[in-house]
């Protein structure tokens, strides 16, 4: 449920349900809303999880260069409040991810982008990563596109 | 571009249209006796649905009598008129009267009638306690592009100070039906800011003084009204004298009535309406014979509006100025609100009017700027002390607090536009892939809202996340995310 708190920024409740690997419900409390200087915020916490809470942060913002040419930058964050091998994230900070998105508006319901992002996952899920045999940071190339009706 | 003379017996050689693409309308109405125009005290409209055409383009649009604008009122002070609105929708209508001194048939569905039911007829009886320019539009479910001027003369022998009078009516035009803008609008609010432009031309009676009514009936564009090479004198401003007033450009503000005063000359002349956002312009044409045409000003750059221009109380002087230098770059001195006034005391005048419609226009600051010189601090023009300190539900002390309760309910009722979207928001390329899917259903408070984020794998056909994948990244939320 999405509730408007006030003109800026709304208030969601609700679940959130996994299916892979293994199936897994919570409830999502968050919040999200328009900053100053226009940056869209998106901020959600996953409380009463087995003593887990985990938060996760996105922020995002939009430079336009041309009226249809877009710049979008967004950073996501997000952490753990506990170990969950299973699960994989470690305590504290658990992923970081940054890109930036040039989108091109062909239309305001059709634009395709495409992108750069870095993503990291410092701390103890490093280890974790590590442990599997994978590296913990990489590049991403982003293709992607953007669709409304 | 629509224009619609009103004048009978107008052959229609001597008129012209000029065809282009239509996204404004500016009407010419000659203010004679004429088809379209309505002068009993007893008046019979309906309200209907109709096919628009405005230049290239047409569209759906809820009409009075079958024409847009609808028929334009010429009514007299001091007269009692009676309306009676037909409704032959197959939902409500209303039709509010815009600037009329009224409060019990003002028009306003739910908040002081109940609007006007289908197959229904809505009778009123309105004291008229005003004279100038008014205008009437509809207030229900989106109808307001059902509109047309309402001029209430007054009873007494006016001296006339001019020979021809035209009412200019500015409004916009699409061709999508109101309900699907409202539906694009909600999703994403900028998604109509694009470029378009319109023409026509009318024809001009022998050159004289004119009265020039101009009425902003447009849901959400600001105008830039300019006459090049002729000053506008207001005369009144949402039907208050004003004293005369002179300057070259006006900017007219939404549901805003200016009455002007132009001495044309005998040659070609063209009046200039350009949307403030410049997503358009409308212009007419009047001239001396029906060949003639005046010369079509370009359309200029959108202005940067900056705090002071929307009735801001401090603005930073050298910012002032830059914005001003920065609008019109190929036009040093010319500024984007109301050009300066002739004179330094017709500014003064114009501080003097006490009208706060008209303190947007700032034009004694434009005055400064324009010198170069520290703006002034805007003057302190805003509501007036009294506006809002009235009883919190005035309509109950007229008809009763039980007989508002459910118009108070049906109002609050249709406050909510319920709406369903489903956006496939992003599809990334990435490994995995990334399908983003949401959709919400409620209005503008309350929404339910459904996010659907799920990997893919196309590169390798992997179905478990590899360990170099997050964990969260391959989940169904159903949890309320971000919009666009």
């Amino acid at each position: 449920m999405n509730h408007a708190i006030c003109p800026w920024f709304r208030l969601q409740a609700g679940g959130r349900y996994d299916r892979e690997p293994d199936s897994h419900s919570q409830a999502v409390l968050g919040v999200q809303g328009l900053e100053p200087y226009m940056f869209k915020i998106d901020a959600a916490a996953f409380p009463f999880n087995k003593g887990d809470l985990t938060k996760r942060i996105e922020a995002q913002s939009d430079q336009r260069i041309t009226q249809r040419l877009i710049l979008q930058a967004k950073a996501e964050l997000s952490r753990s409040g506990k170990d969950g091998p299973e699960r994989r994230p470690g305590a504290g900070i658990a992923r970081v991810e940054a890109g930036l998105r040039l989108r091109y508006e062909l239309a305001r319901e059709f634009a395709p982008y495409g992108g750069i992002g870095c993503e990291a996952r410092p701390g103890d899920t490093a280890d974790f990563v590590r442990i599997a045999g994978a590296e913990t940071d990489r590049s991403l190339l982003l293709l992607g596109q953007r669709t409304w009706n | 571009m629509r224009r619609q003379d009103t004048r009978e017996r107008l052959p229609l050689s001597s008129r012209r249209l000029t065809s282009g693409s239509a996204a404004l309308a500016a009407t010419a109405r000659h203010t004679g006796e004429a088809f379209g125009t309505l002068h009993e005290d007893d008046i019979r409209m309906t309200v209907s649905r109709s096919h628009v055409i405005s230049g290239a383009r047409a569209g759906h649009a809820v009409t009075m009598d079958g024409i847009l604008p609808g028929p334009k009122l010429r009514l007299l002070e001091a007269r009692t008129v009676r309306f009676h609105v037909t409704n032959e929708l197959d939902e409500d209508a209303s039709v509010h009267w815009r600037d009329l001194l009224v409060f019990q048939f003002d028009s306003a569905p739910s908040v002081s009638f109940s609007g006007t039911h289908t197959c229904k007829t809505f009778t009123c009886q309105i004291p008229l306690r005003q004279a100038g320019t008014c205008w009437w539009h509809s207030h229900s479910g989106l109808q307001e592009q059902m509109v047309a001027a309402l001029l209430i003369d007054l009873t007494w022998s006016e001296e006339r100070r001019y020979h021809h009078e035209y009412a200019i009516l500015l409004s916009e035009f699409m061709p999508l039906h109101p309900h699907e803008a409202m539906l694009k609008l909600k999703v994403c609010e900028n998604c109509f800011n694009h470029t378009r432009q319109t023409a026509t031309s009318g024809d001009m009676p022998l050159v004289e003084r004119i009265r020039l009514r101009i009425i902003n009936e447009s849901a959400m564009t600001f105008f830039n009204f300019h006459f090049p090479r002729v000053m506008l004198a207001v005369i009144q401003a949402d039907e208050q004298d004003v004293r005369d007033l002179e300057m070259d450009e006006l900017q007219i503000s939404v549901t805003e009535t200016d009455d002007l005063m132009v001495e044309p000359g005998a040659d070609a002349h063209t009046i200039v309406a350009e949307a403030m956002d410049r997503s358009g312009t409308g212009r007419v044409a009047l001239t001396f014979a029906a060949g003639e045409q005046g010369a079509v000003p370009p359309l200029r750059e959108p202005v940067t509006l900056a705090w002071a221009d929307m009735g801001g109380r401090s603005m930073d002087g050298a910012n002032a100025k830059d914005v001003n230098q920065d609008a019109h770059p190929e036009m040093p001195g010319v500024s984007h609100a109301p050009a300066p006034a002739r004179s330094p005391a017709a500014a003064m005048d114009h501080s003097l009017t006490d009208h706060s419609k008209m303190h947007h226009r700032n034009n004694d600051q434009v005055e400064h700027m324009s010198d170069g010189s520290k703006p002034a601090a805007p003057s302190a023009v805003g509501s007036p002390p009294r506006a809002l300190q009235g009883p919190r539900h005035a309509a109950a002390r007229i008809y009763g607090a039980a007989a508002m309760v459910p118009a108070r309910d049906e109002l609050a009722t249709r406050a909510i536009i319920a709406l369903t979207t489903l956006m496939p928001k992003h599809l990334e390329d990435r490994n995995p892939c990334l399908w983003d899917t949401q959709g919400w259903y409620g209005c503008g408070f309350d929404k339910l809202w459904l996010t659907r984020r799920q990997v893919g794998w196309w590169r390798s056909k992997r179905r478990d996340a590899g360990p170099d994948e997050p964990r969260d990244l391959p989940v169904v939320p159903l949890a309320g995310r971000g919009p666009l």
